[in-house]
């Protein structure tokens, strides 16, 4: 088993900042393991601006913001094996992963986690009707559109109006869709103003506030949903119900932390949030593994994702070379 | 007293503008300088910068593109056409204009986003 000092997992926006960060406390051999093909994680997706306001003092697209981010990484000569899943680690901060071809194993002084997150799937609200073919998740449809190239359908309906859900909307329009309705069940939209501006007003989509989908309609494919009001308690008020056609369905209704390598490892996990139980900053309950990004807390802009695992990655470099307390 | 909330930032501020003749004479509520030239060009002559994907031959099928300053709104589907029309297929680096005065308008050119080696 190869010894190393330290191994990241993850290289979206966390991993890549969590190595610069190791590497500035003076980290001499630092590995990011990452299973795409590319840096940058979930942001190459993220083609609309908005980054780097913070950070950069400029506002850049999610690639641009990814593209600095590995050219820093790649200048400060720190090692990636890309197209690398890791599979397994253990509280003895063993790593275990698949590679084209091979079995890697390691076993690193400091483990940090930067596996980011994952999205709340349709199952885990309830919406009657079949599972037609159609429905998304607004963040797996933006993977489909920006990185395959691959057109949903004609005519959408959105489910809670996020700040992917309202991007995904300017995004299917550009795309030649219809977008005819975003439905969001609370009394006001979680996402940005500037988005609901720009995606939604600006090419009058209607938003449909304390609204919820019903029902799904369709066997095969998509062919309507069903909506009505709701009142403060959720729950829907008599006679307002009504259908809006469409084909496909995107639902964007929240992200939940990565953290099934740390769970898998014996490390605790707050049940409520999927996040990992950290008495200090980043430090998980098994000594030496950190976490950082949106596997640590869902985050709503990169620059803090980047600032706050830039300290993670310098804490456990601190830790590997014996300073941390 | 109209109310225009400002693109300009993910602070989106609620501004009050006060608007005689087609023109904004007053804004309030802004926290920055650029919420002010804002509210004057969305109300005089609004505009919007377009971020899409272009079609490649290279190892990586699409390059997420952006145009170097925002467009005027009302052509933004006329640019969206005009921009599905361009296909990548050398190499590119983040930065590199990939097309100059699309549509003819001066200073908007079309930016690659990433590079692609391959
Ligand atoms: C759809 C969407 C839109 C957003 N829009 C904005 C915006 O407009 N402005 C803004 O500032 N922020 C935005 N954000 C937030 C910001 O982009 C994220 O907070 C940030 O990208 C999180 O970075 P991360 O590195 O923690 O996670 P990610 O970017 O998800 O990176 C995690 C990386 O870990 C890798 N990985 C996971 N598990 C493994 C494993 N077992 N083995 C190997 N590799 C693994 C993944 O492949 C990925 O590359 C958005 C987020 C999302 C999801
Ligand atoms: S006024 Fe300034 S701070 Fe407010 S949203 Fe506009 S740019 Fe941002």
């Amino acid at each position: 088993m190869k010894e190393r000092e330290i191994v990241i997992i993850g290289a979206g926006p966390a991993g890549l900042a969590a190595a610069l960060g190791a590497k500035d406390k003076g980290a001499k051999d630092i590995l990011i393991i990452e299973r795409d093909q590319y840096l940058g994680g979930i942001l190459n997706q993220c083609i609309h601006n908005g980054f780097g306001l913070h950070r950069f003092k400029e506002e850049l697209t999610g690639p641009e913001y990814a593209q600095r981010y590995a050219d820093m990484v790649k200048s400060a000569g720190i090692e990636i094996s890309d197209r690398t899943f890791a599979v397994k680690i253990t509280n003895k901060k063993e790593i275990f992963c698949l590679k084209p071809g091979e079995m890697m194993k390691l076993k690193a002084k400091a483990i940090i986690l930067a596996t980011g997150c994952r999205e709340r799937t349709r199952e885990m609200i309830p919406i009657h009707g079949f599972r037609p073919s159609g429905v998304y998740p607004a963040g797996l449809a933006q993977k489909m559109i920006n990185i395959e190239g691959w057109i949903p359908g004609e005519e959408a309906v959105i489910i809670g109006s996020g700040d992917i859900g309202l991007i995904m909307a300017r995004r299917m329009i550009f795309e030649g869709m219809k977008v005819k309705a975003v439905i969001e069940i609370m009394p006001k939209s979680r996402g940005l103003r500037r988005n609901i501006r720009q995606c939604l007003e600006d090419f009058s989509i209607p938003l449909y506030l304390s609204h919820k989908v019903t029902k799904i309609h369709g066997k095969e494919r998509v062919e309507k949903v069903s909506v009505c009001k709701v009142d403060e308690s959720f729950k829907e008020i008599k006679d307002t119900s009504f259908d809006i056609k469409c084909d496909t369905v995107l639902v964007s209704v929240g992200l939940i932390p990565e953290n099934e390598l740390l769970e898998a490892a014996g490390g605790l996990i707050d049940k409520k949030t999927n996040s990992p139980v950290c008495l200090k900053p980043y430090q998980t309950s098994i000594e030496g593994i950190f976490s950082c990004g949106n596997c640590n807390k869902v985050y709503d802009l990169v620059d803090w994702v980047s600032r706050d695992s830039y300290e993670a990655g310098g804490l456990a470099a601190m830790y590997a070379n014996g300073e941390l307390k | 007293m109209n109310k225009l909330v400002c693109i300009a930032c993910p602070a989106g501020c609620e501004m009050i503008l006060e608007i005689k003749n087609g023109k904004v004479i007053s804004v309030k509520n802004n926290k920055c300088p650029k919420g002010s030239t804002y509210a004057a060009e969305e109300i005089e002559s609004p505009k919007r910068v377009i971020t899409t994907c272009v079609k490649t031959d290279l190892s990586v099928k699409w390059l997420p593109v952006k145009t170097s300053s925002p467009v005027p709104k009302e052509k933004l589907f006329d640019f969206l056409a005009e921009i599905s029309k361009i296909k990548i297929s050398k190499p590119v680096k983040a930065g590199d204009k990939i097309a100059e005065k699309l549509l003819g308008f001066e200073g908007i050119d079309l930016i690659a986003g990433r590079t692609i080696e391959i």
